[in-house]
């Protein structure tokens, strides 16, 4: 009897255990499953996350084939659209066409290198432009700043300025301080100059601004030139030795509204001599600078600088590049020979205004 | 004989008594195992559908980079239709309307311009070739001057059936809260200036926003 009890009570056991066995291994394998589940992701979420990843990138790629192709495009046409170069030639510009034949005769013909350079540098400055607005990922972090700016001003409020042709109708009379540092970056970037440079000459000449309160373009007679250029006698009708600065008896001292009324004066005396005789705009370009800077006379300078300040900035840089003294002073902050070519100053004077307006922290993104 | 071996050896009670715990065990037994059957089950159909749905959003941005990089000849030239579509983009400008009916806007869409009329042909027979059409799925492509909506017929029955989500305009809305890169492909644009050109592919939209719900 004792026996057949331990027996039975062996079986209920036996039977009881292997449930409760059951029972707490299936618990555990849950508990062990949850935990994993609910502390990191699930199976095979990392996998797709990781497909995910590699999509993004594809997806990328074929934005950047895109605008790869469209940048190409673009530069072809800005190559020919500029003449085959993007730099100025000292064959003048007309109208933001590079001239391969100046008006004196001489040739400035492309050669292969030249264009092939340009061609590099349009491209990237296109590719740039377009990649930089893709969403989803950084192309431009490692592109040089001079190829950044460009194509930052490609896609800037002030209009796109893809070639100096651009530049002189994108329309606005007015840039803004932004606009003004988009253009003026793009374009002494392109030709290697310093912005701060180009900003300390904008300020001295003309305190940034092309235009007067009264919307009328920013001049300064220089009544001795008119007489110079009019053929007249010193006194007679320019005045700039004894009673200041006049035109025909009329001052073209005390201010803009003056300088008008001096203009005008002097153009129903001489018109072509009076808009040789005055200076323009942002840059200050004298009149008889204009068929340097790629117009026929200096009256259709004056008209074509009262369109737009944008206008005049990139006849500065014509200006600046077609001048290779000038130019390369620009590019070695050589300031008393800026002073002596562009303003005609030898006592020092003026390349002291420059160094004082120099403030190269406000212009860096130059390479 | 070995029925009368146990009679001898065990006893009338302790053999009923030994039954009855056999079967309770077994019983018992059998029901944590369906139990945990149950619950493993279900946790395993939640991670298959979640996993599903990953895979869905895989497919549908697939299906946008197979779409964008498909060859075509135009009389002479070869190019993408991706590329295609940025210089129509770029060449057209034409009214958009999200109000418009999808009957409408597909009628102004086939209209006389032979660009816009291959970029539309295309576009159908690969959506109709690809997408699932039992399931809610949507293929836009957006620009400043293109605007080609195709979706499901079974999205309207889903669309009204989700809470809160009656209409195209309440759709845009919810997909705002699911991450761009699960459904949207870029395309550049011709002119530098323009925003880029936008392809969205999502192959199911019901479950897209099921995995990332609305708000």
């Amino acid at each position: 009897m004792r026996r057949t009890m331990f027996r039975n009570r062996k079986a209920m056991v036996f039977n009881i255990m292997i449930v409760i066995f059951t029972i707490t291994i299936l618990v555990y394998a849950f508990i062990r499953l949850s935990a994993k589940m609910n502390s990191s992701k699930e199976i095979g979420v990392s996998e797709f996350d990781l497909v995910a990843k590699i999509q993004e990138g594809e997806k990328a790629m074929i934005f950047l084939d895109s605008a790869a192709k469209m940048a190409i495009y673009q530069a072809v046409y800005d190559l020919q659209a500029q003449g085959g170069i993007s730099e100025a030639t000292l064959c003048g510009i007309y109208y933001g066409f590079n001239k391969w034949n100046s008006d004196t005769g001489q040739t400035c013909f492309v050669d292969a290198d030249s264009a092939k350079n340009s061609m590099r540098d349009l491209f990237v400055s296109n590719l740039v432009a377009r990649v930089a607005k893709y969403p989803s990922a950084d192309f431009v972090g490692n592109v040089p700043a001079a190829a950044y700016a460009r194509g930052a001003a490609l896609i800037s409020p002030a209009g796109a300025v893809s070639n100096v042709s651009q530049v002189a109708f994108s329309g606005e009379k007015r840039l803004s301080k932004e606009q003004k540092d988009v253009l003026l970056t793009t374009l002494a970037s392109k030709y290697g100059y310093e912005l701060a440079v180009l900003k300390a000459i904008l300020v001295v000449e003309a305190g940034s601004q092309g235009f007067n309160p009264e919307d009328t373009l920013k001049i300064r007679m220089e009544a001795h030139k008119f007489n110079e250029y009019c053929g007249c006698k010193e006194g007679s009708w320019g005045s700039s030795t004894l009673v200041g600065r006049a035109i025909g008896g009329v001052s073209c001292e005390g201010g803009q509204v003056n300088e008008h009324l001096c203009l005008k004066k002097a153009i129903s005396i001489n018109e072509n001599a009076a808009y040789q005789a005055i200076s323009m705009g942002l840059p200050q370009i004298m009149g008889f600078n204009s068929k340097r800077i790629g117009y026929s006379s200096p009256k259709e300078m004056f008209d074509d600088f009262s369109r737009s300040e944008s206008i005049q900035i990139e006849k500065l840089i014509v200006f600046l590049s077609t001048d290779s003294r000038l130019s390369q002073a620009i590019k070695d902050k050589d300031w008393s020979t800026i002073g002596a070519i562009y303003n005609g100053d030898k006592t020092g004077k003026y390349a002291a205004r420059l160094v004082q307006n120099y403030k190269p922290e406000q212009g860096t993104a130059i390479v | 004989m070995s029925r009368i071996r146990c009679k001898r050896r065990f006893g009338k009670r302790a053999f009923i008594s030994d039954i009855l715990v056999d079967i309770w065990a077994i019983i018992i037994f059998v029901l944590v195992i369906l139990i945990f059957y149950l619950i493993f089950k279900q946790s395993e159909v939640s991670r298959r559908q979640t996993l599903q749905d990953k895979q869905d959003i895989v497919y549908g941005n697939y299906l946008a980079q197979v779409y964008l990089r498909t060859p075509l000849t135009i009389g002479t030239q070869k190019l993408t239709i991706g590329e295609l579509i940025a210089l129509y983009d770029y060449n057209q400008s034409m009214e958009k309307n999200r109000t418009k009916s999808f009957a409408e806007s597909a009628e102004s869409l086939l209209s006389s311009n032979p660009m816009k009329k291959a970029i539309v042909d295309f576009t159908d027979d690969f959506v109709g070739k690809n997408f699932d059409s039992n399931r809610c799925f949507i293929f836009i492509i957006k620009s400043k001057n293109i605007d080609i909506f195709k979706a499901g017929t079974y999205c309207d029955a889903t669309l009204y059936s989700m809470q809160g989500m009656n209409s195209w305009t309440q759709m845009y809305d919810n997909l705002k809260g699911v991450p761009n890169a699960t459904y949207v492909t870029y395309l550049a644009t011709v002119d530098p200036r323009g925003d880029p050109i936008t392809i969205w592919s999502v192959y199911d939209l019901e479950r897209t926003l099921a995995l990332y719900p609305p708000k």
